[in-house]
């Protein structure tokens, strides 16, 4: 950094830390870019104009500033951030010329910095990168700057009600990756959703589950689903199914019937008949009704997909628990793994009925079904345990003996 | 107004401290006896000073008196009483230092109060002041600050991290040192609570990147040094390298799957480890990040940590854990407590990993997974995780140190995790007097008033007390209280500890005190025939009326947990029969307490020694003498006996201090305790002299040189290098440049011959440095080595090479022929076996080449309180001058190995002569200025047995192997052999008063004026005629199961218990009722043909 530049930035940064010391301490630890920008005392859209690599991992860019989403005092043309990464041989995650969104409050007090940055001025004009790092989204696109500028408008405690779940909603829908697994996160995480989702919200993660190339940000949101059930997104989704038909994309169905818990049988009826094994996991997920038992064993004696068998036996086990004790078994001995994992853990929902059925699985040799049988009895009590001593003893299997003796506790080999 | 704040007395209703904003009010009342004629009395506080900011971690209290006061002052801080007694000195000077446990928080108001004699008006003086510790980082420039212990392995230069209440160290980066989990430097090594110097007992935690490697970290540095008042944080970073301490994916064989993935794979990742102390803590946050650095490609990892904790340490795992090692489990928290010497230290670890993971322990080194099952891993039912190009993948835990007790880890779990408690306290008396050391547990208890889930666990402390904090996951609960304690009844004198329940309710305290039953005591002095004092073992044999309440696994359904304890580890348990086992010390005294009971007292001193016992009934609250006298029977002049194979609190999987390892030697009658410690040179000579053993026992430095898959060699003698933490461990994987320790950077481990030739010319080396293969099983199959070739040759493929990290060709011979072999490791029946069913084969293989390998017969021990070190020996020929203990000369001990002068035994001393018939006088023998090998012209020898043991250890069988055919025990394994002797003598009932009945007789010998110091012998001759080709001699003495005694209680292992119900049971010899036979073993003579 040249001299009279430095000399200028000290003296932009006297005002800012003015202002940046009235505000909270920056919960640092906080995960999550939205955390970091919710927290920071300074949001600004802007440039990279160069890096500079300091002592043990640490980096600064020079920024010119373009814009201003939050800021307390005047906001300046430039800035110097501050950040290190978490790995030395780590590429820095700032490049000369990238436009950014970043969130920067006061540099850490750590002594790390009086090394990296020894001259006292030139420390005290620096801004650190909010969220341990994480405060910035690289290459922003206008949508998403707007619902965060919309967003951080939003009282901190209204973020918890109508307003934040429509402008978290949307941030799936339009953010990228980074912030919109955020806001999915944080909307798996909102107390009492369906209470708060209005029709834009709902509309906004029905668009946000339709998003290409956003298949981790999708199964969250389908997980957060799954376990809110919001009935408001019901009509949401109905009305984008009935606008999509016939050409309903799978991710509509997971989602209503996560939100239901059931899908109704003809949508079942058209996906099992489909090639796609995922709309077949899509369908056993959600079977119900009185024909579901039947069509899920034979899924799962002759499905060709393992994801649909393993669905098949974890959903088979929930519906007719113990009576689906022999379609079990047969699953443990499935060749395919993830299968096998399935009837391992959905056995496991079956302590203690099952134990003596797992017990015989596991009773002659060492296959893949008697080691599942065993990795399932570990998953139970007291009566698995028993079971499984017994067989640490007396398995005629050595493998076997050795396995049940993990299972359990013991120790295996000798100390030499 | 002064710098002090006066006020009068202080309001009642005042019951929370006050901040400092809010103390302003506090004014200056001035009594009225200001204006009488006499001087004022006052109260003057000097320290703190009024809004003093106190940034150490003690405050200094000090104020003054002046003038008549009625009684002492009264001292508040934070209107709660002192926490500390004050001093006074000179009169009405009062001071006191208050702790960070003492009452402080960060605004504190100290008020003294003085009633005035004059009028009896209460003066009250004040000051408010904050008290803001910090904690600090630094690098180590002076000695001071170093931690101390049997663990303790700080050097200058390493980086310190101290708190108000505790202080760790993490070691410098970049210094290789082949030494259980701490291979690589930058990581945490030592720990212990301020004020409790010289107890360090852990080892080391490294971050496992992919099961196989961890973090090598290469750069250090003081994040924060804690002078801004936040928390101070060493960071260390550094590649992934193998940890070439373990390799289990050598182990994990079919039906199991080793992740492929995590199998000497080296990944484009770095690590960074981030140590952080608060200053009010006494435990360190590890946070440690792995960092995808390759630009495109994802990585998969299976992270954790590898731990070994390390030292004297007992083990309690939560949730629903008991006392004692469990294999593999859900990770909760992990408390590893100390016992013994360490009794005023543990450990903590707990994590908050987002999914539960799991840990899996063997040979003391715990396999930490943080978010995943390893035992579904190991049948091939889990992925592991993925870090994408530039992204990172962290996990936090917490490392804690406390004074000694298994709740500090409970407590610091509760207090990370958020989890309700209540407080329990209370003390353990005997008979109304306090019990330190008692062990107290909280739990889930049955209708049967039986503990069967621990929830957390008490060792009292110094005045028989306990404190800590009791989990409530679920709110309130009605739980049980169990106390115990070593040599004491449990209460009421019932043979299970019974629960007393304690409603406990979330916030709330509750007191539990308990008083148990009155105890014996026995005092025991032995000596020999001259009223010398003897080093010995005192043997209580019986029933114990409190015996150790075992349980198994977990009652919620989870991963198992193996049989644990209510009250103790039971990983070192004594021996069936047995009630307790003591050494005496250098005086040949020893007192313990005992039950209330009837036993069977026998002392012992080892193979050599007579053994004598007495029936004593001991009564609660009375002390029991017992004076007897043993001696030395046997007589090996020429021969020094040592345990060539020894382990204590320096190898990873054994926690056995120095103090114990000299006694028990001494107590058994071993002259030399070689010790090996995995990867450790361990020197006990200064123990020897600091417990004035010197004339029982010496030891020799060796090192027992661990590969993970092919073998480990015992090396001695060594000598210490002290510059490193091991002492100079020979680094058999050889080192690589950081990153590069992979097969897959050409870099391997080296082969058995590099094996012999780093540790005999090594930098800690000695001219007669040799080497042996031990528990020879280990080395001769996972090589496949088939010794019946000729020559012994390996029958490994290349994958199965690279498997070992092994780079040699296939056409290269991995069988290396080391000078000796430990064929006979052990102290039981099973060990006995092994060496006679499978391996001895091995060894005749090599003879019947002419590869003259010597038999080593040791223990192995690892542990104390199971009598490991009452076990097979072997007896090197010695000059004279060096054949008493004491004067053991380790040097001159390995040039006998290499020369085959040695005979092994457990209760028999057997010799050989071979000598030649032609006229010559000429005879092999296993003496020191001997010769092995003898000529004879004639083809025809004669071999004499001599045959001594005590007449404790009967022997009725003499096999002798000449030339010995062998058979292999697995024909699809073709490793293990064993042989069949050529001529089989018999005695026949085993007794000596019975003469012809048998091939041989034996004699009884009385020599010394001591009750039963008599040994049996046997000298016996054999012709050997027509003798063409070179032949060699090996000769194996017995005592035949079912016809001769067992050794119980000497060698106390494997009695069969359901023969042993009673008293009267134990003590009548336990003839066919299994037990430790008598064996001995000589090492071979040769015939060289002409």
């Amino acid at each position: 950094m040249r001299p009279d530049r430095l000399s200028i930035r000290i003296a932009q940064a006297v005002a800012w830390l003015v202002a940046i010391s009235l505000h909270p301490t920056i919960a640092w630890a906080a995960p999550g870019v939205i955390a970091a920008l919710e927290e920071a005392p300074i949001i600004v859209v802007a440039e990279v104009e160069r890096i500079t690599r300091l002592a043990h991992a640490g980096y600064l860019a020079d920024l010119d500033v373009t814009r201003s989403l939050h800021a307390e005092g005047r906001l300046p043309e430039s800035l110097v951030i501050a950040w290190e990464e978490p790995a030395p041989s780590r590429s820095p995650r700032f490049e000369k010329g990238q436009r950014l969104l970043v969130a920067v409050g006061a540099l850490s007090s750590a002594s790390i910095w009086r090394i990296r940055v020894p001259d006292d001025a030139a420390r005290a004009a620096l801004l650190e990168v909010a969220g341990g790092g994480e405060g910035y989204l690289s290459r922003p696109m206008s949508g998403e700057l707007d619902v965060i500028e919309h967003y951080l408008a939003v009282a901190v405690e209204a973020r918890e009600g109508d307003a934040g779940a429509l402008h978290l909603a949307r941030l799936c829908a339009v953010g990228q990756p980074k912030i919109a697994m955020d806001a999915a996160r944080r909307l798996a995480d909102f107390e009492g959703l369906s209470d708060h989702l209005l029709p834009g919200a709902a509309h906004a993660i029905v668009d946000a589950l339709l998003r290409p190339q956003m298949e981790r940000t999708s199964a969250l949101l389908l997980e957060m689903i799954a376990e809110q059930r919001p009935v408001a997104l019901r009509t949401a989704l109905d009305q984008r199914i009935r606008s999509l038909q016939p050409r309903v994309p799978l991710v509509l169905y997971g989602a209503l019937g996560a939100t239901e818990g059931r899908l109704d049988d003809a949508v079942t009826e058209t996906l099992l008949a489909g090639e796609s094994s995922e709309a077949r996991v899509t369908a056993v997920r959600y079977a119900e009704g009185p024909e579901a038992s039947a069509q899920l064993r034979a899924l799962l004696r002759t499905d060709r997909s393992p994801a649909v068998r393993a669905e098949a036996v974890t959903r088979l086990v929930r519906l007719d628990g113990i009576a689906a004790l022999s379609d079990l078994t047969r699953a443990l001995e499935d060749p395919a793994a993830p299968v096998r994992l399935a009837a391992v853990r959905a056995a496991a929902t079956l302590d203690p009925q099952a134990v003596a059925a797992l017990r015989s699985v596991a009773g002659n040799d060492s296959s893949d079904a008697a080691r599942a049988a065993i990795a399932a009895l570990s998953l139970m009590g007291r009566e698995a345990h028993a079971v499984l001593t017994e067989m640490a003893a007396e398995h005629p299997d050595e493998a076997m003996r050795l396995l049940s003796r993990i299972a359990i506790g013991q120790p295996i080999g000798d100390r030499h | 107004m002064d710098k002090e704040l006066r006020a009068t007395r202080r309001p009642d209703s005042i019951a929370r401290p006050i901040r400092l904003s809010r103390l302003a009010w506090i004014a200056v009342v001035v009594p009225l006896s200001a204006f009488t004629c006499q001087p004022v009395p006052t109260i003057t506080i000097h320290s703190p000073m009024v809004l003093e900011e106190v940034a150490g971690c003690n405050v200094e209290v000090n104020f003054q008196l002046a003038g008549v006061f009625a009684g002492p002052p009264q001292v508040t801080l934070n209107f709660a009483p002192l926490a500390v007694a004050l001093v006074e000195s000179p009169v009405g000077t009062f001071s006191a230092t208050l702790g960070p446990d003492d009452g402080l928080s960060a605004d504190n108001i100290l008020l003294v109060q003085a009633t005035r004699m004059i009028d009896g008006e209460q003066l009250t003086q004040g000051v408010t002041f904050s008290y803001l510790p910090r904690a600090s980082a630094r690098v180590i420039t002076d000695s001071a600050d170093l931690i101390t212990g049997p663990l303790g392995h700080s050097r200058l230069g390493d980086y310190l991290l101290e708190s108000c209440k505790a202080r760790f160290i993490v070691q410098d980066v970049a210094q290789r040192d082949l030494y259980s989990v701490g291979q690589y430097g930058g990581n945490l090594i030592d720990a212990e609570l301020k004020g409790r110097p010289g107890v360090d007992n852990f080892l080391e935690i490294a971050p496992m990147v992919n099961i196989e490697t961890v973090v090598n970290p290469q750069t250090v540095v003081i994040v924060n040094d804690g002078s801004d008042g936040n928390p101070a944080i060493v960071r260390t970073c550094g590649p992934d390298d193998l940890l070439d301490f373990i390799d289990p994916s050598t182990l994990v064989t079919a039906p199991f799957t080793f992740p492929p993935g995590a199998n000497d794979v080296d990944q484009t990742v770095e690590g960074c480890t981030d140590f952080e102390l608060s200053a009010h803590d006494a435990h360190i946050k590890m946070v440690t990040t792995i960092t995808n650095i390759g630009a495109s490609d994802s990585v998969e990892v299976f992270h954790g940590d590898w731990l070994n904790p390390g030292g004297e340490l007992d083990l309690m795992l939560t949730p629903n854990r008991g006392v004692g090692p469990a294999l593999i489990a859900n990770t909760g928290t992990m408390a590893f407590h100390g016992v013994g010497e360490a009794s005023e230290v543990d450990y903590a670890y707990t994590s908050t990993s987002p999914e539960p993971g799991s840990y899996l322990l063997t040979a003391g080194v715990f396999t930490v997974l943080h978010n995943k099952s390893i035992l579904l891993t190991l049948i091939g039912l889990t992925d592991p995780n993925t870090i994408l190009a530039g992204e990172s993948l962290t996990m936090t835990r917490y490392i804690g140190v406390g004074s000694g007790s298994a709740s500090s880890a409970v407590d610091l779990e509760l207090a990370i995790k958020g989890i309700p408690n209540a407080e329990i306290s209370g003390c353990v008396t005997v008979a109304g007097v306090p019990a330190p050391g008692s062990k107290v547990t909280v739990g889930r208890f049955n209708p049967l008033g039986i503990i069967v889930a621990l929830l957390t666990h008490f060792t009292t402390d110094e005045n028989g007390c306990y404190a800590g904090q009791v989990p409530l996951p679920a709110g309130a609960e009605t739980l049980g209280v169990v106390v115990g304690r070593h040599g004491t009844l449990y209460r009421f004198g019932f043979p299970v500890p019974p629960a007393t329940p304690v409603s406990f309710v979330p916030g709330a305290s509750e007191v539990v005190n308990v008083n148990l039953p009155a105890t014996g005591s026995l005092s025991v002095t032995v000596t020999d025939g001259t009223a010398t004092p003897l080093p010995a073992r005192i043997t209580v044999v019986g029933f114990d009326p409190s015996p150790r309440f075992l349980f198994p696994g977990p009652e919620v359904p989870g991963f198992g947990g193996s049989t644990l304890a209510l009250l103790n580890d039971p990983d070192d348990g004594l021996p069936f029969g047995l009630v307790d086992a003591v050494y005496t010390g250098a005086d040949g005294t020893a007192t313990f307490d005992l039950e209330p009971g009837t036993y069977q007292v026998y002392v012992s001193r080892g193979t050599e020694y007579s053994r004598s016992d007495q029936q004593v009934t001991m009564v609660g609250g009375n002390q029991t003498e017992v004076a007897t006298q043993i001696a030395r029977v046997l007589d090996t002049a020429g021969f020094v006996s040592s345990d060539f194979h020894v382990h204590g609190i320096n190898s990873a999987d054994s926690r056995v201090s120095h103090s114990k390892r000299v006694e028990g030697y001494a107590g058994e009658g071993v002259d030399n305790i070689i010790m090996t410690d995995h990867h450790v040179h361990t020197d006990l000579d200064p123990t020897i002299v600091a417990l004035g053993l010197g004339d029982w026992v010496s030891s020799t430095v060796g090192e027992e040189i661990t590969t993970f898959s092919y073998g480990h060699f015992n090396g001695y003698p060594f000598t210490v290098d002290a510059s490193r933490i091991s002492g100079g461990s020979t680094d058999w994987a050889q080192a690589a440049p950081p990153g590069q320790d992979f097969p897959s950077a050409g870099n391997f481990n080296a082969t058995p011959a590099e094996i012999f030739s780093l540790a005999t010319t090594g930098t800690t080396s000695t001219p007669d440095t040799t080497v042996q293969i031990n528990h020879i099983t280990s080395h001769f199959v996972p090589l496949k080595i088939d010794t019946s070739l000729v020559p012994p040759s390996d029958g490994l493929d290349a994958a199965g090479r690279l498997e070992h990290r092994l780079d040699e060709p296939v056409t290269t011979n991995l069988f290396f022929p080391f000078p000796a072999l430990e064929l006979w490791n052990g102290d039981s029946r099973g060990s006995q076996n092994e060496f006679l069913t499978s391996r001895i084969g091995i060894w005749f293989n090599l003879l019947n080449q002419d590869i003259q390998t010597t038999f080593i017969a040791d223990t192995d021990s690892h542990r104390f309180t199971n009598l490991g070190a009452a076990g097979a020996r072997t007896w090197t020929a010695a000059a004279v001058g060096t054949d008493q203990a004491g004067t053991v000369d380790g040097a001159e001990v390995a040039n006998m190995v290499d020369a085959g002068k040695a005979t092994g035994g457990q209760g028999i001393f057997v010799t050989t002569v071979l000598r030649a018939t032609d006229g010559s006088g000429a005879a092999a023998d296993l003496t020191r200025n001997g010769s092995t090998h003898v000529v004879d012209a004639s083809g025809d020898v004669e071999l004499d047995i001599r045959v001594q043991a005590p007449t404790w250890a009967p022997f009725d069988r003499i096999e002798v192997y000449v030339n010995a055919t062998t058979n292999v025990i697995d024909p699809m394994n073709p490793y293990l052999y064993g042989a069949t002797p050529l001529q089989v003598l018999t005695e026949g009932d085993c007794d000596p008063a019975t003469l012809g009945d048998g091939d041989f007789d034996i004699s009884v010998v009385n020599v010394a004026a001591v009750p039963g110091a008599d040994r049996l012998e046997a000298d016996i001759t054999i012709p050997f005629s027509g003798l063409t080709e070179d032949t060699w001699f090996v000769v194996i003495v017995k005592g035949s199961d079912g016809v001769c005694a067992p050794m119980f209680p000497v060698f106390a292992n494997n009695l069969d218990s359901s023969m042993n119900t009673t008293l009267a049971d134990l003590v009548d010899g336990n003839v066919g009722e299994s037990g430790v036979m008598a064996l001995g073993v000589t090492n071979a003579l040769y015939y060289d043909a002409p």
